[in-house]
C-alpha cells in the first residue's frame, strides 16, 4: 500500500493524512515546501515575521524547562535530557528546544506515522488528547526516550502539534538501567508503548500510571518523567494558543510554512557558503563482545562487529546526499537502529555543525536527501530486532559525518568550525536492590560530559561534550549518590585519553566508585567501542583510545577506610601498570566494550568507569610545546607518552621538579622522526602488492572476512569498488562457504534509497 | 557583534589558521555570518606561505592543496613541494605508509588495554615523500580500500559557487 494518494483538495479538508501526502507531493512539484514559492510574510514585515519566529522558538525553550522541573529524574532535572518541538498538523517540525534535538525528527516520525496509520479515524484526534510513543520503528532511537505529543486545536481544526521527550533512566529490561545490553530482540528490551493514546482532557489515564508501577524498577522516574513530558507538551501547546490569538491563525500558518521553505532555502545557501561540493567518503568501525555474558540470549549474536561507511555527495545546488550504503546486516544484538535514529543524527549534528543560528527544522532536512539500504542493521526488516543500543550506530556514523564537516569547512577557510565534535559515548547502568533496601535501576548519566575530538585551530572540550546534547553537563556526584548504592572515591582527569594530534581531542576522566549499602548491585557498561576504533582523527591526527573498565570485587576496601590508609582514585598515569590494582586488594577484571558484571557487584566492590576523549588534528608532531606544557601542569599527558607521539623532549627540573619540553632538543628530534618516517614507510603502490595477494588468498582475520561478507551481500555498490580499488577479477567474491554468513535471513536489496514512508514501519 | 559578516584581513585569519587569535576574537567570528570572501583571503595567507608558485585551486587540508601546476594539470601539492598527481586520483596512492598492524606497533600509541585488537583495526599513518609529515591516519579493518576521503566538484565549485572561471 503506497502512502500517496492523488492529489484531491476535498480530501486535503478532510484527511490529515491526505493532507501529509499532499505536502510531499507539493515539494516534489514544484520543489517548495507545500508550495510555497515566495516567504511572503517575511518579505511583507520581516520583523512581525522574526518576531513570531522568536516567540515560537522562545515558548519552547521555556516549556521544556518547566516540563523538566515536574521530573524527579537527575536525566531530566540536572542534566537536560529532554527537548520540546512545535509541528505542523502533518508532522513536520517548526521549532525546538535545545536538549536532545536528535528527538525533533523522531517525534515528526511518530506524528506522521499516526496519520499514516489513520489514528485520525480510531483513536480520533480531541483537544486534551496525549499520545506516547518509544517504539524506535515508529520514531525513535532507543526505548528510554519516550515522547509524548498533544494535538493543538483551535474549534475543530487541529492546527498542530507540540511535544516532549525525555531520556527515562529505567526502562524495566532485561538488564536495569535504560539501555539493556543484553536485549537482543525487542522482548527483552523493556516497556514498549507503541504509538498509544495514554491520556486525555489534559490527564494520563490511571491505567499508564498502573501499568508503569508493575513495569519498570524504578517507577517514580519513569511516571514523573511521563508528567514532566506531558507538562511540557500542554504549556508548549497553551502558549501556542496565546500567541496565535495575537498573531491571528491565518498568520501563523502561513509563517510555519515559510519558516519551514525557509530552512530548506537556508540549509541549501548555507552549505554554499561554507562547504564545498564532491564526494565525501568515509568508515569506521563498531564491535561489542558480549559472547559469555549471563543471561545472553542463545539467539543472540555474542561478539559482533561491523563498519559503519558514510558516503556524502554535495551537488551543485547545495543538497547533501548522505548514503548509508554499505552497512551490513541487522543482527541479533542490541545495536541495530532505524532510519529514523540516523535521520535524527542529522537535526542534532546540523545544529552544531552549520545551522547553529537556530534557524533548523523540518526545511533543513528537505534540503538534505538520507538513503539506507533495507536488511541491515540501520534498517532491519525484522521490526523484533532490537535497538537497545541503537546510538551505536548512530554516534559513529555521524562522527563520519563530522569528519567530513571538518575536511570541508578547513577547506573553504572556515578554519573555526572545523571540530570533530565525538562519536560514541561510554556509560553504565546499575541496578537491583539500593541503599534503602528498594528495587531500583538506572543510568548514571554523568556520561554527558566527555571530550570531544579536536578542532582545527585549538584542542577540543576538555570534559563537557557529547554530540547527541550540545549542552553538556555530567551532573553534581552527589545527584548520583543518591540514585545508586554507590559512593564516589573520585572523579578525575585520565592522562592521556585523547586522540594525539596538532590539536589534540579533548580528555576523557574517570569515576571511581564503591558499592555502598548493597550487596545486589547489577552493572553493566554501554555505548563502548570494544576492541575497535569508532572514530577516527583528522589530517594526521589519531583516534582517541580504546574503551574498558575495570571491576574489583572482594576488596580490602573497608579495612582500608578503618585504617586510615590511602584509598584508590584511578588509573593513574600508566595503564600497564595501573594504581588502582596497587592500593586495594580484590579480583580484578578489566573488561573492553559493553559488558555486564558476571555477578552482582557487594558492598566495598570498587568499579572504575572512563569517559573518552575523541580524535585528533593535525600530525602530532607539530604541537606546540607550549601546549604540551600546559598539559603537564593539568595532568592531561605524561611526559613518555608525548615524547614517543609528539616527538618532544622533555626535561624535568630537579628542584621543583616541574616538567618543561627542551626546544632546541625538540626541533631535532622532530626532524629525525620525519627522516625515520621516511626511511621507514613504503610507497602504497608497493604494499598494495602485497594486500592484493592477501585479499585473493582470502588471507585476511575471520572477522574482516565476515565483515566483507555480509557488506558485498547488501550493496553491489561497494563490493563493485572493492574490486576496482585492489584490481582484482570481476568475479571475485566474498560469497564463499568458508566465510561465515552473519545473518541469512535478513533481506538483501542491494540498493539504498530513501526510507520515509511511515507505512513501512 | 552577532548578526554581521566579520571580515578578516590576511594577517588576522592568519593568526586564527595558527591558532594564535585570541578565543574571545575566534568566539566573535564564530558567532557572525560567515564572510564570502574568505575563501579568496585563505588562499591568499596559504599561497604566501608556501615557497612555490603554482597558484592553489583548494586546498585540501594543512598540508595538501589542490594547485594549476606548470604542466596545467590541477595536481595535488604538498607545502614541501612533493606532487601526488592528478586530483581525480586518490593521493593517498601516491605517498608512503606505515601500518601499524599488530599489538607492538599500536602499543606505541595506545599502550596497554588502550590498544586495539589488529585482526578488527590496522593503523595506517600515510606520509608526505618529501618532507615525512603525517599526512593522514586511517583506523580500518584489514583488507579495506583506501579511502579517497573528498574528490571535489571543482567546476560547480568555482563556475557555480564563486561564479569565475577556474584558475
Amino acid at each position: 500500500m503506497s502512502a500517496t494518494v492523488p492529489l484531491d483538495q476535498e480530501a486535503i479538508q478532510i484527511s490529515l493524512r491526505a493532507r501529509a501526502d499532499n505536502s510531499k507531493q507539493m515539494l516534489k512539484e514544484t520543489g517548495h515546501y507545500n508550495g510555497v514559492s515566495e516567504l511572503r510574510l517575511a518579505e511583507q514585515d520581516v520583523i512581525r515575521y522574526e518576531l513570531l519566529y522568536s516567540r515560537l522558538q522562545s515558548l519552547v525553550i521555556g516549556s521544556q524547562q518547566v516540563g523538566s522541573k515536574v521530573a524527579c529524574s537527575p536525566g531530566t532535572r540536572e542534566v537536560g535530557e529532554s527537548v520540546v518541538g512545535l509541528y505542523t498538523p502533518e508532522g513536520d517540525s517548526i521549532v525546538f528546544s535545545g536538549g536532545i534535538m536528535v528527538h525533533v525528527h523522531t517525534m515528526s516520525r511518530f506524528i506522521k506515522w499516526m496519520l499514516a496509520h489513520d489514528y485520525e479515524i480510531d483513536p480520533g484526534f480531541k483537544p486534551g488528547d496525549i499520545f506516547e510513543n518509544n517504539d524506535t520503528y515508529i520514531g525513535g532511537v532507543h526505548i528510554p526516550d519516550v515522547m509524548d505529543v498533544t494535538p493543538i486545536f483551535i474549534g475543530d481544526e487541529l492546527i498542530g502539534w507540540t511535544g516532549m521527550v525525555t531520556h527515562v533512566l529505567e526502562v524495566g529490561g532485561i538488564t536495569p538501567g535504560s539501555m539493556p545490553v543484553l536485549s537482543s530482540e525487542r522482548f527483552t528490551e523493556g516497556l514498549i508503548i507503541c504509538a498509544e493514546k495514554i491520556g486525555e482532557n489534559d490527564q494520563i489515564y490511571k491505567h499508564y500510571e498502573v501499568r508503569a508501577e508493575r513495569s519498570v524498577r524504578s517507577p517514580d522516574l519513569w511516571i514523573l518523567d511521563a508528567k514532566a513530558r506531558v507538562t511540557g507538551a500542554l504549556s508548549a501547546r497553551d502558549e501556542v494558543l496565546s500567541t496565535i490569538e495575537e498573531f491571528g491563525l491565518d498568520y501563523y500558518k502561513q509563517a510555519a510554512n515559510e519558516y519551514i521553505e525557509g530552512a530548506r532555502r537556508t540549509q541549501l545557501e548555507r552549505v554554499k557558503t561554507m562547504l564545498i561540493p564532491g564526494t565525501y567518503k568515509e568508515v569506521t568501525t563498531c564491535d561489542q563482545m558480549m559472547e559469555g555474558a549471563p543471561g545472553l540470549s542463545p539467539l543472540a549474536d555474542g561478539d559482533v562487529t561491523i563498519i559503519e561507511p558514510l558516503e556524502m555527495v554535495i551537488d551543485g545546488e547545495g543538497k547533501m546526499t548522505i548514503d548509508f550504503d554499505g552497512f551490513g546486516s541487522w543482527r541479533y544484538w542490541s545495536g541495530n537502529a532505524t532510519p529514523a535514529a540516523l535521520e535524527g543524527g542529522l537535526f542534532v549534528s546540523l545544529s552544531q555543525a552549520l545551522n547553529f543560528d537556530g534557524r533548523l527544522n523540518h526545511g533543513s532536512y528537505l534540503g538534505c536527501e538520507l538513503k539506507f539500504s533495507k536488511g541491515t542493521t540501520v534498517w532491519p526488516d525484522n521490526k523484533y530486532a532490537s535497538t537497545s543500543l541503537g546510538w551505536n550506530l548512530v554516534m559513529p556514523s555521524w562522527a563520519n559525518w563530522y569528519r567530513m564537516m571538518g575536511r570541508a569547512t578547513y577547506m573553504r577557510g572556515f578554519v573555526e568550525e572545523t571540530f570533530l565534535f565525538g562519536a560514541l559515548t561510554p556509560c553504565y547502568d546499575a541496578g537491583g536492590i539500593d541503599q534503602h533496601g528498594q528495587v531500583f535501576g538506572g543510568t548514571n548519566f554523568e556520561l554527558a560530559a566527555q571530550g570531544s575530538g579536536a578542532r582545527g585551530i585549538s584542542d577540543g572540550i576538555d570534559f563537557g561534550y557529547v554530540l547527541w546534547n550540545p549542552e553538556s553537563d555530567m551532573g553534581n556526584a552527589e545527584i548520583w549518590e543518591q540514585l545508586f548504592p554507590q559512593l564516589y572515591l573520585s572523579r578525575k582527569i585520565l592522562p592521556n585519553a585523547h586522540g594525539f594530534g596538532k590539536y589534540r581531542g579533548g580528555n576523557g576522566w574517570q569515576s571511581c566508585l564503591m558499592t555502598h549499602k548493597s550487596n545486589q548491585l547489577v552493572l553493566t557498561t554501554e555505548l563502548c567501542q570494544a576492541r575497535a576504533f569508532d572514530h577516527q582523527g583528522l589530517y594526521g591526527g589519531y583516534p582517541g583510545k580504546i574503551h574498558y573498565v575495570y571491576l574489583l570485587t572482594d576488596t580490602d576496601i573497608r579495612e582500608r577506610i578503618a585504617q586510615g590508609l590511602e584509598l584508590p582514585t584511578g588509573e593513574g598515569d600508566d595503564p600497564t601498570d595501573p594504581d588502582i590494582t596497587k592500593l586495594i586488594s580484590g579480583n580484578l577484571k578489566v573488561t573492553h566494550g559493553n559488558m555486564t558484571a558476571d555477578k552482582p557487584m557487594k558492598d566495598g566492590d570498587v568499579f572504575l568507569m572512563q569517559y573518552r576523549g575523541m580524535g585528533g588534528f593535525g600530525d602530532p608532531i607539530e604541537r606546540d610545546p607550549g601546549l604540551i606544557e600546559k598539559d603537564f601542569e593539568n595532568g592531561i599527558v605524561t611526559p613518555s607518552m608525548v615524547e614517543a607521539i609528539c616527538g618532544v623532549v622533555p626535561e624535568v627540573d630537579s628542584e621543583s621538579q616541574v616538567v618543561s619540553i627542551n626546544r632546541e632538543k625538540t626541533s631535532a628530534r622532530r626532524a629525525e622522526i620525519r627522516a625515520e618516517r621516511i626511511a621507514k614507510a613504503v610507497p602504497v603502490s608497493q604494499w598494495m602488492e602485497t594486500q592484493k595477494a592477501r585479499i585473493e588468498n582470502y588471507d585476511l582475520p575471520d572477522v574482516a572476512l565476515e565483515i566483507y561478507r555480509d557488506v558485498s551481500s547488501h550493496s553491489i555498490k561497494w563490493m563493485n569498488e572493492f574490486r576496482e580499488f585492489w584490481g582484482v577479477d570481476d568475479d571475485f567474491t566474498f560469497q564463499i562457504d568458508s566465510i561465515r554468513d552473519v545473518n541469512p535471513i535478513a533481506m538483501r536489496s542491494g540498493v539504498s534509497r530513501v526510507a520515509d514512508d511511515p507505512l513501512e514501519f | 557583534m552577532s548578526g554581521q559578516i566579520v571580515e578578516l584581513d590576511e594577517a588576522t585569519l592568519g593568526q586564527m589558521i595558527d591558532g594564535e587569535l585570541p578565543f574571545d576574537d575566534v568566539h566573535h567570528v564564530q558567532s557572525s555570518y560567515k564572510d564570502p570572501k574568505r575563501f579568496d583571503t585563505y588562499i591568499k595567507v596559504l599561497q604566501s606561505r608556501v615557497e612555490w608558485n603554482d597558484p592553489i585551486v583548494l586546498p585540501l587540508g594543512p598540508y595538501l592543496s589542490i594547485v594549476k601546476n606548470n604542466e596545467d594539470i590541477y595536481a595535488v601539492k604538498c607545502v614541501c613541494s612533493q606532487e601526488f598527481g592528478d586530483y581525480r586520483n586518490n593521493w593517498k596512492l601516491s605517498a608512503l605508509i606505515n601500518v601499524r598492524d599488530d599489538e607492538q606497533s599500536m602499543q606505541e600509541i595506545w599502550p596497554g588495554p588502550r590498544c586495539p585488537d589488529p585482526e578488527k583495526n590496522e593503523v595506517r599513518e600515510f606520509i608526505c615523500p618529501g618532507c615525512g609529515i603525517q599526512l593522514e591516519v586511517d583506523a580500518v579493518p584489514p583488507g579495506y580500500p583506501i579511502l579517497a576521503n573528498f574528490t571535489p566538484n571543482l567546476e560547480a565549485f568555482y563556475q557555480d559557487w564563486l561564479g569565475r572561471d577556474l584558475p
